[in-house]
C-alpha cells in the first residue's frame, strides 16, 4: 500500500504559560493526507489550526507524537536534513501583507526559493518567475515593484508564486482568503484549484469559513481546543454534521442566500481557556447533550454509516453517536 | 418622510501629494439613499467603496481633508450638519449612535465598564447617577453577558472579543437612538459568537423599533440580518432594493459578479472572472465607475449612468441593467 503523503500521529504541541503551566494547543492529532487530496482544517479561535499547520510544515518543534512524510518519519530531523524537504511542503500565510519581504521586489522574492531548492542560472531563474507570474495571474510589470505598491489579492498571488515555486507535494493554506474581498477571493480560490488540477498537489485548508471549506476540500477535520472531533468526507459532514460541535458551528454559519432558512443550535457559553481545559470531552462544558460520563475521558472515536460510495470513514468524538442521541434539536428561533 | 435620506452627497479628499501637487481623491460619488423607521439596511461593498465614509459622514465625523462637495442628508426632514455639526444639534451618541468595528479598540482602556456605559448616558444630560447605574444593568443583562453587576466593574482587558462586542451594543443603544449604525459588527469574531452577538442586536432593534445601518462585506449577513441593502462601488450606490429582491434578481453586472463570487454560486456555476482592482479614486473613469471591470462594457457606460427603476423599491445605476425574468 502505498503511504499517505503526510501522517500525523498523535501529535502534540504544549507551549510555556505563565506559573509554570503548559497550555496544550495541539492535543494528540492523528491524521492523512494522500497525494493529491485537498483537506479541510476548521474551528474557531483557539482550536489550534494554525498551529497544526506550523507543525505539518516543520516550523514549529514538536512536543509530542510523530509527523511522517513519504513514510519516513521527520518529527525530529535535523535542519540540515529538512532542507531538501522544504521544496516538498510549502505553506501560504493568511497575512499577504506581513508575510512578505517589504525591501525586496516581488520578482525577487519569488525568485529566492528557485535559488534555495533549484540550480537554475540567474537567466533560468528570471525566465522561471516571469513564467510563475503567468502561472498565477500575476501582470509581469509587478514584478520590479515592491509589495506596498500591490493589492493584497496580488501579494496573495505572490505568496502562492513563491509556495508553487519549487513544485511542492504538499501545500498548507492558512485561511489564505480572509483578508481579501469576495470576488477577489474567488479569484484566489479559482487560481487555487487550477494549480491542483495542473500539478497534482495536495492541500491543506485551513479556515474558518465554511462555505469555502466545502467547496474546496475533499476532506474534513473539525478541531476543538486541540483535538479533533469529527472528520471525514466534507460531502458527509455538511449532509449530516454529527458531533454536537460540528452542528453548533454550522448552525451558526450565514448562506449568503436568503432564501435559507437558519437553524440555530447554540451550545452554553464561550470557548474555555486553553489554560484551564474541561475534563473529557473538551466539548461536554458547553454541550447541552453531556452526560455525567462525557466528563470523564476523552470520547473513543464511533464510525457515522454514510453512503456507500465514500471512500473515507465519517469518525466522531462523541459518546452519544452510538446510540444516536448525538442530535440537538434547534432552539425556536425569530427575528 | 423618511427617518433619514442622504441625497446626493459628494465627498473629496485635498491633500498634497509627496510632489507638493493637490491632489483629489473622489471618495463619495453621488451616494443617495433612505433609510425608513424601523427598517435595517445593509450597506455592501469591497474595501475601499466607502462605506464606512459613509457612516463618518452620518454621524458627523468627517475632518478636512474630507470636504463634503455637494449634497445633504437629512434626518427626519432637518438638514444635519455635515462637517463636524452633530455636536452642536445633540444628534451623535443620542439619536444617531455608533457601534464600531474593533471592539477590543474600541472602548476606553483605563474606565471600567460601568463607568463608561454610566458616563454615556451622563454627557447627554439625561439622567441622574442612580438612573443611569440602573440603566447600564438593564442594558448588559439585555446583551445576555452573564452576571451583569460584576461585569460592571470590569476592566476591557478582562473581556473577551464576544463579550466586549456586546458591551458596544449595549453602548451604542443604551441612549435609545432612532438610528444605529453597525460598522461590520462581527468582523474577527467566530462564527458562533458572531451568531449569538448578531442575534441580539437584531432583536434588540426589532423590540426598541429602531432603524439600522449594518456596513459589511458579509453578503451572509446581509441576507439574514437585513430588510434592504444597497451595493456601493467606488462610492457611488449601484443597487439598492429589498434583500430578497436583490438576491433573486440582481441588476447591476457587479451586483450579479458579488453574488456569483460566493463559494455556494461557484459550486454550482463555476468560477466567474469579473476580478480588477477597485477605480483609481484619483482618477476615475468618465460615466459609469464599473466599466473598467464589466464584462457588459460598450462605449455608452462613458456618458452619465441613469438611475433605473425596477419597481418602486429596487433600483440600479447601470446603462445595461439585467432585464431579465
Amino acid at each position: 500500500m502505498i503511504p499517505p503523503l503526510i501522517e500525523l500521529k498523535a501529535l502534540v504541541k504544549k507551549f510555556p504559560a505563565q506559573g509554570g503551566k503548559d497550555v496544550t494547543a495541539v492535543d494528540g492529532v492523528s491524521l492523512a493526507i494522500h497525494a493529491g487530496e485537498s483537506v479541510g482544517l476548521v474551528g474557531e479561535s483557539g482550536s489550534g489550526k494554525s498551529t497544526l499547520g506550523l507543525l505539518m510544515t516543520r516550523l514549529l518543534p514538536v512536543s509530542d507524537g510523530h509527523i511522517f512524510f513519504d513514510g519516513a518519519d521527520i518529527t525530529h530531523l535535523p535542519d540540515g536534513q529538512m532542507r531538501p524537504l522544504r521544496s516538498d511542503i510549502q505553506i501560504v500565510f493568511q497575512d499577504p501583507w506581513g508575510a512578505l519581504n517589504p525591501r525586496m521586489t516581488v520578482g525577487r522574492s519569488m525568485a529566492e526559493p528557485l535559488l534555495l531548492h533549484t540550480t537554475m542560472t540567474g537567466t533560468q531563474r528570471q525566465q522561471a518567475v516571469k513564467a510563475l507570474a503567468d502561472q498565477v495571474h500575476l501582470p509581469q510589470a509587478t514584478l520590479n515593484r515592491f509589495p506596498h505598491e500591490l493589492s493584497g489579492g496580488q501579494l496573495q498571488r505572490v505568496s502562492i508564486a513563491r509556495a508553487i515555486a519549487s513544485k511542492p507535494r504538499l501545500l498548507v493554506l492558512d485561511e489564505p482568503t480572509s483578508s481579501l474581498d469576495l470576488s477577489v477571493r474567488a479569484g484566489i480560490l479559482d487560481l487555487l484549484n487550477g494549480i491542483r488540477k495542473d500539478t497534482g498537489v495536495a492541500l491543506l485548508l485551513i479556515s474558518h469559513d465554511l462555505e469555502t471549506v466545502e467547496l474546496m476540500t475533499d476532506r474534513l477535520v473539525v478541531l476543538y481546543l486541540g483535538k479533533v472531533v469529527e472528520e471525514g468526507p466534507t460531502q458527509s459532514i455538511f449532509a449530516q454534521p454529527a458531533h454536537p460541535y460540528t452542528q453548533t458551528l454550522m448552525s451558526a454559519n450565514l448562506p449568503p442566500d436568503p432564501r435559507v432558512k437558519l437553524n440555530r443550535l447554540t451550545a452554553f457559553g464561550e470557548i474555555p481557556s486553553p489554560i484551564n481545559l474541561p475534563t473529557g470531552c473538551l466539548f461536554s462544558s458547553r454541550c447541552p447533550l453531556s452526560r455525567p460520563e462525557c466528563t470523564e475521558k476523552f470520547p473513543a472515536y464511533s464510525e457515522i454509516q454514510g453512503q456507500d460510495d465514500m471512500p473515507d470513514q465519517h469518525l466522531v468524538a462523541c459518546n452519544r453517536v452510538p446510540d444516536a442521541s448525538n442530535w440537538l434539536t434547534a432552539a425556536p428561533h425569530t427575528h | 418622510m423618511s427617518l433619514l435620506t442622504v441625497d446626493d452627497l459628494h465627498v473629496h479628499f485635498i491633500a498634497r501629494g509627496l510632489d507638493n501637487q493637490l491632489r483629489t481623491a473622489k471618495a463619495l460619488n453621488g451616494v443617495s439613499f433612505n433609510v425608513e423607521k424601523g427598517q435595517v439596511l445593509g450597506l455592501v461593498g469591497e474595501t475601499g467603496a466607502g462605506k464606512s465614509l459613509t457612516a463618518l459622514a452620518l454621524l458627523g465625523l468627517l475632518r478636512p481633508p474630507a470636504k463634503v462637495v455637494q449634497g445633504q442628508i437629512r434626518f427626519k426632514g432637518q438638514p444635519l450638519g455635515l462637517l463636524d455639526g452633530h455636536a452642536s444639534q445633540g444628534m451623535r451618541g443620542k439619536s444617531i449612535t455608533l457601534i464600531p468595528q474593533s471592539p477590543k479598540t474600541s472602548l476606553d482602556p483605563t474606565t471600567r465598564i460601568g463607568e463608561q456605559l454610566i458616563r454615556m448616558q451622563r454627557e447627554h444630560g439625561e439622567a441622574s447617577y442612580a438612573a443611569a447605574h440602573a440603566r447600564a444593568l438593564e442594558m448588559l443583562a439585555s446583551v445576555q453577558i452573564p452576571d451583569p453587576a460584576q461585569r460592571m466593574q470590569a476592566w476591557p482587558h478582562e473581556l473577551s472579543g464576544g463579550m466586549a462586542q456586546r458591551v458596544l451594543i449595549a453602548a451604542g443603544l443604551i441612549n435609545s437612538p432612532e438610528l444605529v449604525i453597525a460598522d461590520e459588527p462581527t468582523t474577527g469574531l467566530d462564527l458562533t459568537v458572531q451568531a449569538e452577538v448578531l442575534d441580539i442586536f437584531k432583536r434588540l432593534v426589532r423590540a426598541n423599533g429602531m432603524s439600522a445601518i449594518i456596513i459589511t462585506h458579509d453578503l451572509g449577513i446581509v441576507a439574514h440580518y437585513c430588510d434592504r441593502m444597497a451595493v456601493m462601488f467606488a462610492g457611488t450606490i449601484i443597487e439598492e432594493g429589498p434583500v430578497g429582491k436583490v438576491f433573486e434578481e440582481q441588476k447591476h453586472p457587479y451586483t450579479q459578479n458579488l453574488i456569483a463570487s460566493t463559494p455556494k454560486q461557484i459550486a454550482l456555476h463555476g468560477f466567474v472572472g469579473g476580478v480588477g482592482s477597485p477605480p483609481n479614486l484619483y482618477d476615475l473613469p468618465q460615466g459609469c465607475v464599473y466599466k473598467d471591470r464589466c464584462s457588459k462594457a460598450q462605449s455608452t457606460c462613458s456618458t452619465p449612468v441613469p438611475l433605473v427603476r425596477f419597481g418602486p423599491d429596487h433600483q440600479a445605476r447601470c446603462h445595461h441593467p439585467d432585464q431579465g425574468r
